[in-house]
């Protein structure tokens, strides 16, 4: 009876170090997780910066103008792939998309809202990012 | 020989080699957590200090041109990168300098990345940062690679950091966790309609 005893004790603690390494593994791959979204949302949010920087240098307001033949953003969303490392070894890709909207014109002045918004599914839950810019014309 | 005793020293004895895999498992991953965190902190602060410089490209210096050197892991321009020094546009350089590995740490794939330039209100130094790779990409308006200084309007910038020490996987197999980054600059100073 004593040896059957022993036997359930060990039975009883593999199992509770069973849950213990399990809990534990669980508790370490959300923490990874939590980094590799951290680190993919770092890149989206440059790639996100890289779409506001070009707007900087658009000069002429029509092409910020959803109803101009000119506008910038017609084809988007995009897929860009980005390649990373001295050969480029490494690569990703997200999905950009831009859309402006004319908030105020003066008769001076126009005024646009660009938004821009990234997004990662290369990662599980996605990233998205979104950057908004206001870019302003005097005429 | 009593069977039963042989029989509890087997198991004892796999149970407590899973205990102690399972704390390599836990020390290993506990250190691949940490140092990817403190990677990720070192890479933050170095794009802060780059972001600032690299957007300030040309301001003030009353030049459409502002740069010196323009290389793939070497760059010097003018600019006027912190409002509150008494530095008005100064040169600022940034290098990677593979002659000067880190000799603090065990890796050995990380070099200084080095900026010179304003330090403080009123010094002028070198501050470095421990990189695995830096490139520079210089590109005209319309995304055409150039190596023409006054043509240059975008700048592609890449970094690779690795941590300074490994968290092991097996005896012989080290790992240093890594992070890359790149990004795009546009500098509004060498973009104005001159």
């Amino acid at each position: 009876m004593s040896s059957y005893a022993e036997l359930t004790y060990l039975l009883g603690a593999m199992i509770v170090f069973g849950f213990l390494t399990l809990n534990t593994s669980r508790s370490f791959n959300s923490s990874r997780q939590t980094l590799y979204q951290a680190e993919s949302e770092y890149r989206a949010i440059a790639a996100a910066q890289d779409e506001i920087d070009k707007v900087q240098w658009i000069y002429d307001p029509n092409d910020l103008d959803p109803s101009s033949g000119s506008y910038v953003y017609t084809n988007y969303p995009i897929i860009e792939s980005v390649t990373f490392g001295p050969n480029d070894e490494y690569s990703t890709s997200y999905i950009i998309n831009g859309t402006s909207e004319l908030i105020e014109d003066t008769g001076s002045m126009k005024r646009f809202q660009v938004v821009i918004s990234v997004l990662d599914q290369n990662v599980t839950p996605n990233v998205f990012v979104t950057l908004e810019f206001i870019k302003s014309y005097s005429y | 020989m009593n069977t039963g005793i042989v029989i509890t020293f087997v198991i004892g004895g796999l149970f407590m080699i899973s205990i102690l895999a399972f704390n390599v498992q836990v020390a290993n991953q506990t250190q691949e957590l940490t140092l990817s965190s403190l990677n990720q902190n070192t890479l933050d602060n170095l794009v802060d200090v780059l972001a600032n410089d690299f957007d300030l490209i040309g301001f003030n210096s009353g030049t459409s041109v502002p740069f010196t050197t323009i290389q793939a892991q070497d760059i010097k321009f003018q600019g006027d990168v912190y409002d509150n020094d008494s530095y008005g546009s100064t040169d600022i350089r940034w290098y990677f300098d593979t002659n000067d590995p880190v000799s603090t740490s065990s890796n050995p794939n990380d070099y200084y990345l080095k900026r010179e330039g304003p330090i403080g209100t009123s010094s002028y130094g070198t501050i470095e940062f421990p990189v695995t790779y830096f490139n520079i990409n210089y590109y005209t308006a319309d995304g055409t690679p150039t190596t023409n200084k006054s043509s240059v309007k975008k700048l592609e910038v890449e970094l690779i950091v690795e941590t300074g020490e490994a968290y092991t996987i097996t005896s012989d197999t080290k790992e240093y966790p890594r992070l890359i980054w790149k990004r795009t600059f546009v500098p509004n100073n060498i973009n104005l309609p001159y």
